[in-house]
């Protein structure tokens, strides 16, 4: 448990200084997952870059990446709805090779799984309740925006905003809008 | 979070920010514990109105062992808490109280019997399809779903509630179709009469009635109620309400449709049936304040229906007198013990509520929906909650 602790500040804090290189391969990436800020969950993501090249010039001070970026994810409304997402992004990001700060872009197509809270019965001895559930699914074609900054070689700190509609074949697409606040690390250099 | 506190905050903070209260009331946090009574009275109480409150100060009182007499002025219990029996549709539907805006573990509470043996279901009650209807035109909304929530009864109602667990403790001190026109508290005894000339006699009253009822001076108070207290019940805004159930031989409507726009929450149309595992397609109404008045300034039910028809023509292209079965409609303005809806507090909301309930010469104290002091104004629960927080100042004095 210790150096599961330790393991994220070495990762910050450990690096030699920040290389202008390209973007390593399969960062492991850990965020707080948001549903419209208060519902709260957790992602885990990895990033497989496939172009990345320098801007075009003598001193390049911009680097251009393009990547595909799997993700697993859980966020909850508290005695209402637990969610899984399996979602899988195309992206294009720009860094800043000075201020090493990033913005990237991607559209994405996730599929949503959603235990719901249906019903619930409530036990009038002692208020307790028991909860009926059912499963809901939906596809969650999504749209991204995401800003952060390398911190070293090693990890990266980042901001997501991301558009989705859930969609089923059973009703009318139903917005939704999620936030993230994470950090990659790239532990396989 | 009642729904023109949710759509008030919307409009306030922005989607998002406004519903970590939601968030909180979710979290399985009970409510406040109630009151503690202490059973040391040996006199008499009567209790005005068979509403949520009275019902259930009866009920306290029964439990502890306490003489009481409940003097209800309509020939049913219930006050603003009312029925439609199955028959309409193929499940029973709440005419007045409907939602159960906080955790339902309340239910538990306001009984406050660990030894009883049974659980009421309930619907998690979250439509996924909103509509709003604003400049003539129907608009998708289904973000909305992300937010809203509440509970409601899956096969029974608030009235079932009452009925099932506290009525039949009661029952034989209910007198009804006894409107009381006179409270005189002047001398060591409460008098108090009734419109058909009967006099009660108790050493202390409760007075669960209407606001309206104290606002337009259906009770005369003798001595006269202290100027603070009068002038708090009329800062109180009591706006009409209208509720209307319709029955259709087809669905074509949401979950929800919220008229005049999002953020205005006093006019919705809603599946009645959502949740409740019902065949029937049963479209409800509830309609509040001045979009009431569209209503409820017209003479006749017929009328009304006629209107609530029109209006949904207008946004379903003529649907709804294509399909329509049945129609019920339950205007509350009109019901001579009630007149209106529910209290709507101004600014000075916390030293109002300490004012309504503060007791009067320790012979007149007060319950009902205007007055939880735990702030769930406007509610079923809180005019229950409201008995044991009346019956606890009125016990601990005495």
């Amino acid at each position: 448990m210790k150096n599961l602790l330790i393991l994220p500040l070495v990762l910050l804090f450990g690096g030699q200084g920040y290389a202008q290189q390209a973007q390593p391969q399969f960062p492991l990436s850990i965020s707080y997952f948001s549903h419209t800020l208060y519902q709260p969950g957790v992602k885990l993501g990895t990033q497989w870059t496939f172009r990345s090249w320098p801007a075009e010039g003598s001193e390049a001070t911009k680097q251009h990446t393009l990547y595909l970026s799997p993700q697993i994810a859980y966020y909850t409304h508290i005695d209402n709805y637990s969610n899984y997402l399996i979602n899988a992004e195309l992206g294009y990001r720009r860094l800043r090779l000075n201020n090493r700060r990033y913005i990237a872009f991607s559209i994405g197509m996730g599929y949503l799984a959603r235990s719901n809270v249906r019903n619930l019965s409530v036990n009038l001895g002692d208020g307790s309740t028991s909860k009926q559930r059912e499963w809901n699914h939906y596809f969650l074609p999504n749209l991204n925006f995401e800003f952060g900054r390398k911190i070293n070689d090693r990890a990266e700190w980042f901001s997501k905003w991301t558009y989705g509609l859930a969609t089923n074949f059973g009703q009318s697409p139903t917005s939704m809008v999620f936030v993230e606040l994470g950090a990659r690390f790239f532990l396989f250099q | 979070m009642t729904r023109k506190e949710f759509l008030k905050d919307l409009a306030a903070l922005g989607l998002g920010a406004s519903f970590f209260g939601t968030l909180f009331s979710s979290c399985g946090v009970q409510d406040a514990t109630l009151p503690d009574i202490e059973a040391n009275f040996d006199g008499k109480i009567l209790i005005i109105g068979a509403g949520a409150a009275g019902i259930t100060a009866g009920y306290i009182l029964q439990r502890q062992g306490i003489d009481f007499q409940i003097i209800e002025a309509a020939p049913i219990f219930g006050g603003r808490v009312k029925k439609l029996n199955k028959g309409f549709a193929d499940f029973p539907i709440d005419l007045g109280g409907e939602w159960i805006h906080t955790d339902p573990s309340i239910l538990a509470t306001l009984i406050d019997d660990p030894t009883i043996n049974a659980s009421i279901d309930l619907v998690n009650y979250r439509p996924k399809t909103f509509r709003v209807w604003k400049d003539n035109k129907l608009k998708k909304r289904n973000i909305v779903s992300n937010f809203y929530r509440e509970y409601k009864f899956k096969s029974t109602t608030w009235y079932d509630f009452f009925e099932q667990y506290m009525i039949p403790n009661i029952q034989d001190r209910m007198v009804y179709n006894s409107p009381v026109d006179l409270i005189d508290y002047s001398g060591d005894k409460v008098l108090v009469r009734d419109t058909n000339g009967n006099n009660y006699e108790a050493d202390k009253v409760l007075v669960t009635v209407p606001v309206k009822i104290i606002q337009d001076g259906h009770i005369d108070f003798q001595p006269a109620l202290p100027p603070a207290k009068v002038d708090a019940f009329n800062s109180i805004d009591f706006p009409p309400i209208l509720k209307a159930f319709m029955k259709f031989s087809e669905r074509f409507y949401p979950d929800m449709l919220i008229m005049d726009g999002l953020f205005i929450q006093d006019y919705l149309f809603y599946d009645a049936a959502f949740g409740k595992e019902a065949q029937s397609n049963v479209l409800g109404l509830f309609v509040i304040g001045d979009a009431a008045r569209d209503y409820t300034d017209l003479a006749t039910r017929e009328a009304i229906a006629n209107r609530i028809i029109q209006r949904l023509d207008e946004v379903f292209d003529g649907k709804a007198s294509r399909y329509l079965e049945d129609i019920v409609v339950q205007d509350w303005t009109k019901e001579p013990f009630v007149q209106g809806s529910y209290s709507h507090f101004g600014d000075d909301y916390e030293s109002t509520i300490e004012t309504l309930t503060s007791p009067v010469s320790d012979k007149l104290y007060f319950a009902g929906e205007a007055m939880d002091v735990e702030g769930d104004t406007s509610t079923v629960h809180g005019a229950s909650r409201s008995a044991y927080q009346a019956l606890s100042k009125m016990l601990r004095k005495a």
